[in-house]
């Protein structure tokens, strides 16, 4: 005797909109209750606009200056990815290497861990002084604050992997590659995606502090002109264009994470 | 199945990444004739640098044979510090930095000096009365490390009689001076009238008190020429075409500021508001070193023997070195 599965049709978009809504509804009420307030707050106390602008002055800001806030948006998310893209690139096989040899890890472990104790902001300084005023300082800073936890979440992903696991795909006759590659490497990825979720952000700020030791463009040179003329509009939409950026990084990141492990977001989802 | 193919989808997308690194936005430049000059200000573009944008934009530097960019910097260390590791060859900002980079053994030197008094000054809102140094006495202050007139006050004080122990001195982040003053938090804040005033002004539109610092025995060598001391050794004619031109530059910045201002706003990316470049352009031609009978930027060894007296007593310079590393006029002949 079978029973047969209830059938379950896709839900319509009018219930799509509504189900998001009601689960979005309370964030989405507590921030536009802020901004209310914050207008209406920095309206009635008279506060003038070079100390706290409103928010309709901080968006019409970005609207008027547009083209020059994207432009600079543009410089800094140029950074951020190639420093981001460096810290995968170097951090993922630096991160096997690890996992696989016990003399790299006892080499490789104490530099990195003091690298990462030192903060990005001292470094900046020297790097600007080695390699100039071009785009490489800012992609090396932001390599060095996003690159170490991509690493610790690497070999914690593939430390991760239980012996049985190894010790069954070996009897069945799997070289180390292939263990590699069909146990320890998916096994790690949710933990992978854990650390460039973090890196990503980490990025960001690497590649303004960057920009606050030395630049010609970007959002973190926007914000120091708009700081030394008194232009406190345009140093809150720097700010919002860079939270924004930043959001929107991330949620790529999260993206292909769910396109690379779905397997995985089936997991966590059941749990919860 | 699906994890190999997803395990390629990854990999594929590190290729990108990585692709994307090794690539790189090709800029082509352009053959030209001209020797290729940059010169990096200390900072942002601002009303201070437009004599420069005036040689630029005029074709005064291409006239010269000079293809010159002008580009924009983060603070004076960092400038000389480029200068003397190689990496760039000319500077342009105060010489007071200079000075220090010299006495710290840096091989640059200051080739040509446009401001002998730094139109630097103290301000304070209306109701708070600042005639002269007596009034900074009960006084609150901003002050930060690094800052000039942080370095200033004490010597300042000296000369004026100021007992400096009834000022009352805040330290604070750079950034922060000009917010503290705004909210109060402060009386008084050091400012260049060729900078920070006019937009001080603009933005608050109240009209403050100024006490200019040179009309009280302080003065303090500013904008100026860095060269790095190989490059002069080996291009002394760039540098003299340089100072030819910047020197036609700053004779038509003097006698029309507003076209200047005008000038320098069209070069600006970030949009500054016109009658604040005005008024930083007036400040600055105002205090130019034009001295009768020399060219402009011309520098005498008795400012610079007064400088170092001064930086001597301050503690901003350690050690005294041959005056004639720290300036020369050669490039100016």
């Amino acid at each position: 005797m079978s029973t047969a599965a209830p059938i379950t049709l896709p839900p319509s978009a009018g219930t799509r909109a509504w189900a998001w809504l009601t689960d979005q509804g309370a964030a989405i009420g507590i921030i536009v209750l802020i901004f209310v307030l914050w207008e209406v707050l920095t309206r009635a106390l008279s506060v003038p606009v070079y100390i706290l602008p409103t928010p309709s002055v901080i968006f019409v800001k970005i609207y008027t200056d547009l083209g020059l806030l994207m432009e600079n948006t543009w410089a800094t998310a140029q950074e951020v990815l190639l420093g981001f893209g460096l810290s995968v690139v170097v951090g993922i096989p630096l991160a096997v290497a690890i996992v696989y040899s016990r003399l790299f890890e006892r080499v490789a472990f104490p530099l990195m861990v003091s690298l990462q104790t030192v903060p990005k902001v001292a470094l900046a300084p020297i790097l600007v002084m080695w390699f100039g005023y071009g785009i490489l300082p800012k992609v090396l800073v932001a390599f060095l604050i996003s690159f170490f936890p991509i690493v610790m979440n690497t070999v914690i992903g593939m430390r991760s992997t239980e012996k049985e696991m190894i010790y069954l795909v070996q009897s069945m006759g799997a070289g180390d590659l292939q263990t590699f590659v069909k146990v320890r490497l998916p096994k790690a990825l949710p933990s992978i995606f854990g650390g460039l979720k973090v890196g990503i952000g980490q990025a960001v700020i690497g590649a303004v502090v960057g920009e606050f030791i030395a630049a010609e463009k970007g959002l973190g040179y926007l914000q120091l002109i708009a700081q030394v003329r008194l232009d406190t509009p345009l140093l809150f939409a720097s700010v919002v264009l860079l939270s924004l950026m930043g959001v929107l990084l991330f949620n790529i990141v999260a993206w292909v994470e769910r396109l690379v492990i779905p397997w995985h977001r089936q997991i966590t989802e059941q749990t919860e | 199945m699906n994890v190999t193919r997803r395990g390629f989808f990854l990999s594929g997308l590190l290729a990108a990444v990585a692709l994307s690194v090794a690539s790189g936005p090709a800029t082509a430049q352009a053959v030209a004739a001209k020797e290729k000059v940059q010169v990096r200000f200390t900072w942002k573009l601002k009303g201070e640098y437009a004599p420069l944008f005036v040689a630029l934009d005029k074709g005064y530097f291409a006239a010269e044979g000079l293809d010159v960019t002008l580009a924009e910097g983060q603070g004076a260390q960092t400038v000389l510090r480029l200068i003397a590791a190689g990496t760039e060859n000319i500077g342009y900002g105060p010489a007071v930095a200079a000075a220090q980079a010299v006495s710290q053994g840096m091989p640059v030197t200051v080739a040509a000096l446009y401001q002998t008094k730094a139109p630097m000054g103290v301000i304070s809102f209306p109701d708070v009365p600042l005639t002269g140094p007596k009034d900074l006495e009960g006084k609150r202050i901003g002050i930060s490390v690094g800052e000039t007139f942080t370095d200033m006050l004490e010597p300042f004080t000296k000369i004026n009689n100021v007992d400096l122990s009834k000022i009352t001195r805040i330290q604070m982040d750079n950034s922060a001076r000009t917010s503290q003053f705004l909210s109060r938090n402060v009386d008084v804040m050091s400012v260049y009238l060729s900078n920070e005033l006019p937009v001080l002004e603009k933005k608050t539109g109240v009209k403050f008190n100024v006490m200019r610092v040179s009309n009280h025995g302080l003065n303090l060598l500013g904008a100026s020429y860095y060269v790095s001391s190989e490059f002069a050794k080996q291009k002394p004619e760039v540098l003299r075409k340089l100072l030819k031109a910047t020197a036609k530059g700053y004779q038509d910045a003097m006698k029309d500021p507003k076209g200047a201002a005008q000038i320098m706003g069209k070069h600006m990316r970030v949009k500054e508001d016109p009658a604040v470049l005005v008024a930083q352009v007036r400040a600055t031609v105002e205090s130019t070193n034009a001295p009768a009978g020399k060219p402009v930027g011309w520098q005498e060894e008795a400012q610079w023997k007064n400088q170092l007296n001064l930086l001597m007593t301050t503690g901003a310079i350690k050690e005294r070195k041959d005056l004639k590393l720290y300036y020369t006029n050669e490039f100016l002949k």
